[in-house]
């Protein structure tokens, strides 16, 4: 095709693009829209979106999760320093005592893991990359294969 | 709405070329205009304000339902007709053998048979007027890549309105 034609079509296409008159909306569409905005006019407003809250109740809201905030953070600093705590803290770490016993196994056999995989060295690691590797190809190729084959037979 | 609301359906529907999915992204953009109500009530913009977002939603649609089909299209290529090559007429027979045919309805129908690939940079750039850069900025691809699917968009839609008048004329 010519330099001079693709310039002339592309000219074309786009005058009848821009004629295309405007597709006419499904009649449910308008429904749909404004069964949707009466149901939530009818939600009340503790079910809504924060933002279409009232503006007093976004304002109380914010202060009580502000000072909320600061409580916590009041509280993370200053609580390490009690004496009570502490006690609270030696005696609650009795009861999860099989927590570090469970713990301790997990770590043994991590290093057990991680000499034996020392002791296999790189080469086993790369041929397990490798095949790895051929397996997610060959998933991917037969994958793209039952695509194409559903695509063709549609 | 009752002013809009082909404006809008019409941008979702020849992006996304879904009638069921056109509706749904119409909604929401009704839903999102009524969320601002206040500010577009008495905005010269409002127009231009709708046509934006239900772009901008349809593109969010079809990189959100559509990304995984991407891959498997691409490497199908351009032998998605499957028919043979044709050697096109001059574009001004087109011209001249759709004035007699129910023209809008056939470039319609061309154009929702596309691959999403091709008719969605086809649409951004004759019919929401956007510049090619805009286009690879707002589909996220480079400015090559926008042009030639452009370049093909237009190619098949010759082909596919061809064959159209082609199997009229029996």
């Amino acid at each position: 095709m010519s330099f001079e034609n693709d310039n002339r079509w592309e000219a074309e296409i786009d005058r009848t693009l821009k004629a295309l008159p405007e597709l006419h909306a499904p009649e449910t569409l308008s429904r749909s829209v404004m069964a949707i905005i009466a149901r939530r006019a009818r939600c009340p407003w503790y079910k809504q979106a924060w933002q279409a809250w009232p503006m007093p109740l976004q304002v109380v809201s914010f202060g009580l999760l502000a000072a909320v905030m600061a409580a916590i953070c009041f509280g993370v600093w200053k609580l390490p320093h009690l004496s009570e705590v502490n006690a609270a803290t030696q005696h609650v770490s009795g009861w999860i005592s099989w927590v570090s016993f469970f713990w301790n196994i997990v770590s043994n056999l991590g290093t057990s893991l991680l000499l034996v995989a020392k002791h296999l060295g790189t080469p086993f690691f790369v041929g397990a990359f490798l095949l790895i590797s051929l397996a997610w190809a060959m998933c991917l190729g037969l994958g793209t294969a039952c695509f194409r084959l559903a695509g063709a037979r549609r | 709405m009752a002013q809009y609301q082909n404006m809008v359906f019409s941008t979702a529907m020849r992006l996304v070329a879904n009638q069921s999915e056109a509706e749904d992204i119409s909604q929401e953009v009704f839903l999102k205009a009524y969320e601002r109500f206040a500010q577009l009530r008495d905005s010269p913009t409002v127009a231009g304000w709708l046509k934006t977002v239900a772009t901008n939603m349809s593109l969010n649609h079809l990189s959100r339902y559509r990304k995984r089909w991407t891959f498997f299209s691409d490497l199908g290529g351009d032998s998605e007709d499957g028919g043979p090559e044709i050697e096109f007429a001059d574009p001004s027979n087109i011209a001249e053998d759709l004035e007699g045919t129910d023209r809008h309805h056939l470039v319609e129908q061309a154009l929702q048979k596309l691959p999403p690939a091709q008719r969605v940079p086809l649409v951004l750039f004759h019919l929401e007027g956007l510049r090619y850069e805009e286009i690879a900025a707002k589909l996220n691809v480079s400015l090559g890549k926008v042009k030639t699917d452009i370049f093909r968009a237009r190619e098949a839609l010759r082909k596919k309105l061809q064959m159209h008048l082609a199997e009229e004329r029996g």
